[in-house]
């Protein structure tokens, strides 16, 4: 079967490699395609925090990676920041469903004196991101977050 | 039951053909889409395969969450949340007693933990696949703890410590493997 004007949606499975779409490729797409959402991360937050001011350096959220997808960043006090994401998301079909995080990991970038890092996921959709020197004082820093 | 291509996710082995991609792969004699919302091409496809491909070279196995039990009584490790590439687990379990499918945890000491993954997993289809970690990623989820991970074989070991690198007790942990 191939592709084309007259060859109209439903599309059948079959044919060859050039020209088609076989079963077997098929299938490894959907088990694949199952297995990579279920460990694929939600979102990607690179930011740094300097004094009270939180930037957001880099987002990228499997809903969108715009602006009106960023989580808001709330500064409670040097290297401590708090984390809301919008508690319903929908995707490129308007299909919506709630937003659960169940898996947080941060690494420190190694700059000025900050090292460490722990976050703490309170509700589904907020979390609290602290920065500390080696020592375990609160800093200034910049810092990588991924969330499931 | 259907044929299926090459094998899950986790081996790493697919490429674009696996998934019905290839280089000459062209619409039916030449006829391209007339309608977006009814027909799909040989292109659209190609794209399809070689995203899918490249998102599975790098999604990771597995990433599991934790909270350590040592005080008052040591004992094993709570699981809180699992997301294989296999399955998900929501519901909290004992690391000694996982669900079939799902890694075991057991308790060194103090914050301290070690994660075993089976040798194979299968996919959907029963395609069994290797697995051995090649990549850990490990976070601390409770404050003034910092985490390291170590593989060996098919285990993981992760350690939730302060800054005088002591155990820190009832810490809670990520981890991330590939």
């Amino acid at each position: 079967m191939g592709f084309g004007g007259f060859c109209p949606l439903p599309l059948r499975l079959g044919g060859d490699s050039v020209y088609g779409w076989t079963a077997p490729q098929h299938a490894r797409v959907c088990a694949d395609m199952v297995s990579s959402k279920r460990a694929q991360p939600l979102a990607w937050i690179t930011y740094s925090h300097v004094s009270s001011t939180i930037t957001i350096e880099a987002f990228h959220f499997i809903p969108g990676s715009s602006a009106a997808f960023r989580p808001t960043a709330t500064h409670i006090s040097t290297g401590i920041s708090e984390w809301a994401l919008v508690p319903a998301q929908s995707d490129a079909y308007d299909m919506t469903q709630q937003v659960v995080v169940r898996h947080v990991i941060a690494s420190a970038h190694h700059t000025g004196t900050c090292r460490c890092l722990t976050i703490e996921l309170t509700t589904p959709t907020l979390f609290y991101v602290r920065l500390s020197t080696a020592t375990g004082a609160v800093c200034d820093g910049r810092a990588t977050v991924a969330l499931w | 039951m259907t044929a299926i291509n090459g094998y899950p996710a986790w081996v790493r082995a697919s490429d674009h053909t696996t998934y019905g991609g290839d280089l000459n792969k062209k619409n039916w004699q030449s006829q391209g889409v007339v309608d977006a919302r009814t027909d799909v091409d040989a292109a659209a496809l190609c794209r399809l395969a070689e995203d899918l491909s490249a998102c599975s070279r790098t999604c990771p196995f597995g990433v599991i969450s934790w909270t350590c039990v040592d005080t008052p009584t040591p004992g094993v490790p709570l699981i809180t949340a699992v997301n294989l590439m296999t399955g998900i687990a929501i519901v909290d379990y004992s690391g000694d007693a996982p669900p079939t499918g799902f890694p075991s945890a057991a308790r060194n000491g103090t914050g301290d933990v070690t994660f075993t993954f089976a040798a194979s997993y299968s996919d959907a289809y029963g395609v069994a696949g290797a697995f051995s970690p090649v990549h850990a990623l490990a976070g601390s989820r409770t404050s003034g703890a910092y985490a390291t991970a170590a593989i060996s074989g098919q285990t993981v070991r992760v350690r939730l410590l302060d800054t005088a690198d002591s155990g820190v007790s009832n810490s809670s942990g990520t981890l991330m493997v590939l």
